[in-house]
């Protein structure tokens, strides 16, 4: 026994570990009846400490047993959905290299299905479950994940590519001499914005992906975008600034402009601020498809089915823009639209009934940095709708018997 | 034996059995502590099945701990308090801060007890007094042994504060207890399996 409990008191004794274990659970049971026997003297104190800490006990809440096996399952679960994701990322990196193989040996007829292929083989499994769950998140040219933990987290690069300012405090050195591409993949209910190491700054909103290289090589300065991003791209006349959008390629040059490009979208929409921008399609007659040129203030909206672009002059920007500053515009859009845009700022989902769906398209502005309640108030004073939030879910449904028949 | 410190770089690395080490080493007693503090089982187990989530997603990116009990004991409470403050948002409903309410097992048995001596009322009403803090501090040292700094770090005290909290109360107590000592031991001292974690 150690010699320290001779000096100790009533109330040092009931604070020790050693002693409470003794009084909850009996440990060390003879040694501490051997320490008494040696100190009579001290088995006053000792009786009266072990009273006081008896009296200090709580009950022990229930939990049934299955409960902790249900959780653990849970977690289980969400173990194998975060480690199946980074081996498909292994898995597809290790494709790009199988094409490239292929590529040398069979130069000729394979490069239009590669080039095809090239754009989908850079991203990372983009599911919509992963971008449902998590933080935002960097993934390297060396393949190390950062994980974003704020729900607007700001990156910038530094020239040379070997460098990440993260948040405005934290520096990360890089490896930039990697050839493989980077990837800034940001889940719904979070935004991001970067500055790539050319200067150009990217606006990520909810629920999208950039693919990037850490620095720039080569004659042109080309990422890859999933979901919708707005650009403002640093000026250099000699190497062109490329944005490839699933079919499309968006040529550009210093220049200012948003690109919505959702999976879950039919159509990609381009809309440019500032600045010249030429679209292209990318399929294997890219060669002899003609560059359609955008001057400002156009919205361009390419149909991913038809493979049509129209073109809309005198829009107003500000309207496709204001997300990357927490406001959400909208101009005669349907509610359902609506709807959408904020299930991914908000990451929740929405369920509507069949009426909801009718009525006359609203228009308005929501700032986003307000919690979904109040942003669901101000829509329901403007349409004729009621609401509840459940958790993750928005019920919506429509007030029909309150209105007059039309 | 492998210490804390090893198990938990075995964790960050995704080890999966360390995983279902950690876990079902520290689910009863992180529920038994979030139970306290939030009297509603569900969202408690709501609560640390997202603090594993979030440690698993984190994974390399974690910090390294000596003591993955306290280390889950404070992602818990933080866990709570920022769901809390989501429903609050929604619910537009004022931040009830959070209380740890628990009763000692002897204050229950003795408020039922109906011809309670003197001296028992009167411990009754020293364990009665005895503040949410105090019982917070006192489960976290005596139920689940934590060192006091760990303590004043889950719970934002000052330094040495909690030591101060605990001997106040054991003084309280003293006095009461040591006067003649005429509780009946019987029920103080109870040994059971269920309070071990």
């Amino acid at each position: 026994m150690d010699k320290k409990y001779l000096k100790y008191s009533i109330e040092d004794f009931t604070q020790d570990i050693k002693f409470i274990n003794w009084v909850h659970k009996g440990d060390g049971h003879k040694d501490w009846e051997d320490f008494i026997n040696q100190n009579p003297i001290m088995s006053k104190d000792i009786k009266l400490a072990r009273k006081i800490v008896s009296a200090l006990r709580f009950s022990p809440e229930d939990i049934d047993e299955v409960d902790t096996y249900e959780i653990y399952k849970n977690i289980d679960l969400f173990y194998n959905i975060c480690h199946k994701s980074k081996r498909t990322v292994r898995i597809r990196r290790f494709l790009r290299y199988a094409a490239l193989f292929v590529m040398i040996f069979s130069i000729g007829a394979a490069i239009p299905y590669l080039y095809f292929t090239h754009s989908k083989v850079h991203f990372s499994e983009i599911t919509d479950s992963s971008l449902r769950i998590g933080d935002a998140k960097l993934i390297t040219a060396s393949g190390h994940e950062l994980l974003l933990t704020n729900s607007q987290s700001d990156l910038r690069f530094n020239k040379s590519g070997d460098q990440l300012e993260i948040d405005q405090d934290s520096i990360i050195s890089l490896d930039s001499e990697i050839n493989q591409m980077a990837e800034l993949v940001v889940p719904y209910g979070k935004r991001s914005k970067i500055q790539l190491s050319d200067g150009t700054n990217v606006w990520l909103n909810a629920g999208s992906s950039l693919v990037f290289p850490q620095k720039f090589k080569g004659k042109e300065r080309k990422v890859f975008l999933k979901g919708e991003a707005y650009f403002e791209v640093s000026k250099n006349k000699d190497i062109p600034f490329v944005v490839g959008a699933d079919q499309m390629n968006i040529n550009v040059h210093g220049t200012k402009f948003n690109v919505n490009n959702y999976e879950s979208e039919n159509n990609l929409e381009v809309v440019l601020v500032e600045g010249v921008v030429g679209l292209k399609e990318t399929n294997f007659l890219n060669l002899f498809s003609k560059e359609i040129v955008m001057s400002p203030n156009q919205k361009a909206v390419y149909n991913k089915t038809d493979k049509l672009t129209n073109i809309e002059s005198n829009i107003d920007v500000n309207y496709y823009t204001s997300w990357t500053n927490g406001l959400l515009e909208f101009n005669k859009e349907s509610i359902i639209t609506v709807f959408d845009k904020l299930s991914r700022f908000y990451n929740v989902q929405f369920i509507t009934d069949d009426q909801v769906e009718i009525y006359k398209k609203i228009s308005g502005k929501l700032d986003l940095k307000e919690s979904l309640e109040v942003v669901m108030i101000v829509i329901s004073d403007a349409a004729p709708i009621t609401f509840r939030i459940n958790e993750e879910k928005v019920f919506v449904n429509s007030k029909t018997n309150l209105l007059p028949m039309r | 034996m492998k210490t804390d410190r090893e198990i938990w770089e075995n964790f960050k690395s995704g080890d999966k059995s360390a995983l279902s080490y950690v876990y079902f080493q520290n689910f009863h007693a992180m529920f038994q502590y979030g139970k306290r503090l939030k009297d509603e089982p569900e969202f408690i187990k709501d609560c640390i099945q997202d603090v594993f989530f979030k440690l698993i997603q984190a994974g390399e990116n974690l910090s390294s701990t000596e003591n993955i009990r306290f280390y889950l004991f404070k992602a818990l409470k933080n866990s709570i308090l920022k769901e809390l403050e989501k429903i609050r948002k929604v619910e537009v409903v004022e931040l009830i801060p959070l209380k740890f309410e628990a009763r000692f097992s002897l204050e229950e048995e003795l408020s039922e007890k109906e011809n309670a001596s003197n001296k028992e009322i009167a411990l009754l009403k020293a364990l009665n007094g005895l503040s949410n803090r105090q019982r917070e501090i006192i489960y976290l040292r005596f139920e689940c042994g934590m060192q006091y700094n760990q303590i004043c770090d889950i719970m934002q005290l000052k330094n040495d504060s909690a030591r101060k909290l605990v001997f106040r109360a054991v003084k309280q107590l003293r006095e009461i207890i040591g006067d003649q000592l005429q509780i009946p031991i019987l029920f103080l001292i109870q040994f059971s399996n269920k309070h071990v974690f």
